[in-house]
């Protein structure tokens, strides 16, 4: 199954790490050839240069089927772990030898199960509250939710990485989950966008035909579709 | 009263901002102020032969700037009316030749000669319409009832609202209300809708709005024509004067069919 974010990929400098964009953060692939010292030594690049792994994001550590040594574990929890906190959902591996050192270190080896809507209301960081309306041309960007008093003109932008809430019409883009979150809504007062996006998940195929064009909807990620529904209070 | 230097821009060409300019200009100089209408669209100049000034050009204000010459020698006396006067734009130079602060200073000298500074702005959001717009206190956005001129509109009131212009007002231009009637055309709630910004003039399309351009006489020069009364309009409201906008739908069907319909009692 092909992962709704894989067009974030990012390359580590050195080309051997991947990065990937994932519903609950970061999945980082190591290589499985190459040595440890290169490793730790592009690590350290990574950390330097890529500012996501500075946010409070989930991150996965996916080994594949590389060995890894219990030096290079100790590495990675004394240089990078412990001293930037980094939350560690999960340490993935194929290899025997090493997912056992992990289960003996009693650390989550499983793959990472994103919070589903519907268990609870999730929000991220502040929210921003926007008493005007958005021009064509005009963009925001917001780590947490963004309620917009106003409009969202065609050709403005509103990206946040929890839900969107336009008060008035939306007729510009909005992309709720920015980070991959997929259990973020959009909502409109009256809906009259071309394209919406949460996660990453596009939908462009809108249009003037829909039933609920030009209504006030919620518009929700759900079983990796996006689902417009009339909003009725 | 104080002068009041006013940009007209749109960000989509074609809507008629030269147009607008140029009868706008005319309008207040008959009304008895002292007004001069900048090309700001440097390298793409129109402004002379709109209105019909074009073999009187001998300086530009770039050359005003470059200190080739003095302002009074680069302003073109329009002699079909008092107080009239046409600043012209280089044709041989790009919109690089002037910097924000060199058109700011070009204001500053205008403002102590004149009532009225209209800027006629280039189309697009680049150099070209910053510079024409750094020097005004307030703005006149021209659009067209269309889709892509009301987005452009819009693009260019948040730049000029991030600017701190004021007021900010908008021209509907070429409205064909037969269209509009159609479903064809946005209807001006539609367009004020979507600007959220004070009307100040709605200009039907007419046929005349070509020919003046051609013969450099603008409109504004006569009463007659409907565009003509529509810029008179403008031009009474920028003087804060109250004039009621015409229903434009009542226009259509004029000419000598619709006389002969309206005299046999059809309806259309």
């Amino acid at each position: 199954m092909s992962h709704p974010l894989e067009h974030r990929e990012v390359p580590a400098a050195s080309g051997d790490i991947l990065l990937k964009g994932a519903g609950y953060g970061i999945r980082m692939i190591f290589p499985e050839t190459g040595s440890e010292d290169k490793l730790l030594s592009d690590l350290e690049k990574l950390f330097g240069e890529a500012s996501l792994l500075s946010d409070n994001l989930g991150v996965v550590f996916d080994f594949q089927g590389r060995k890894v040594s219990r030096y290079f574990i100790q590495k990675l929890l004394s240089d990078f772990i412990w001293s930037r906190k980094m939350k560690i959902l999960s340490w993935i591996s194929l290899d025997g030898e090493t997912l056992d050192d992990l289960r003996s270190m009693g650390v989550a080896t499983g793959e990472p199960v994103p919070e589903r809507s519907g268990k609870k209301e999730k929000t991220s960081g502040n929210a921003l509250f926007l008493p005007r309306s958005l021009r064509s041309g005009q963009r925001v960007e917001h780590e947490g939710d963004v309620l917009v008093i106003g409009h969202v003109n065609d050709g403005a932008e509103v990206f946040a990485s929890g839900s969107i809430c336009v008060w008035g019409k939306l007729k510009g883009l909005a992309h709720a989950g920015l980070d991959g979150g997929e259990d973020h809504t959009v909502v409109a007062g009256l809906f009259e966008a071309k394209q919406v996006r949460i996660g990453g998940k596009v939908s462009s195929s809108l249009g003037s035909s829909m039933e609920w064009w030009g209504k006030p909807v919620i518009i929700t990620l759900e079983n990796n579709s996006l689902v417009v529904r009339e909003l009725k209070l | 009263m104080d002068p009041r230097v006013i940009v007209i821009t749109s960000g989509k060409g074609g809507v008629g901002k030269t147009t607008t300019t140029s009868n706008i200009s005319v309008a207040l100089a008959r009304a008895g102020h002292k007004v001069v209408a900048v090309d700001a669209d440097i390298g793409l100049r129109n402004l002379d032969v709109v209105m019909g000034l074009e073999n009187r050009v001998v300086y530009n204000f770039i050359d005003v700037l470059e200190g080739t010459c003095r302002l009074n020698q680069a302003l073109v006396r329009d002699k079909r009316v008092d107080n009239l006067f046409l600043l012209p734009a280089a044709q041989t130079r790009t919109k690089d030749a002037v910097s924000a602060d060199q058109m700011e200073e070009l204001c500053g000298m205008l403002r102590k000669e004149f009532d009225f500074i209209l800027l006629d702005s280039p189309a697009g959001i680049e150099s070209g319409f910053r510079n024409a717009s750094i020097g005004a206190d307030e703005a006149l956005v021209i659009t067209t009832p269309e889709v892509p001129a009301v987005r452009d509109a819009d693009r260019i009131i948040g730049l000029l609202e991030s600017m701190g212009k004021s007021p900010i007002r908008l021209v509907i231009n070429r409205l064909r209300s037969r269209l509009v009637k159609q479903g064809e055309m946005l209807d001006v709630r539609d367009v004020l809708d979507i600007l959220a910004i004070d009307l100040v003039g709605i200009v039907p399309e007419d046929d005349s709005v070509v020919k003046s351009a051609n013969r450099g006489e603008p409109l504004t020069f006569g009463d007659s024509a409907p565009a003509a009364q529509a810029f008179q309009r403008i031009a009474s409201r920028i003087l804060g004067e109250t004039v009621p906008f015409p229903d434009f739908s009542e226009e259509q069907g004029r000419g000598f069919f619709a006389g002969i319909r309206k005299f046999f009692g059809r309806k259309e």
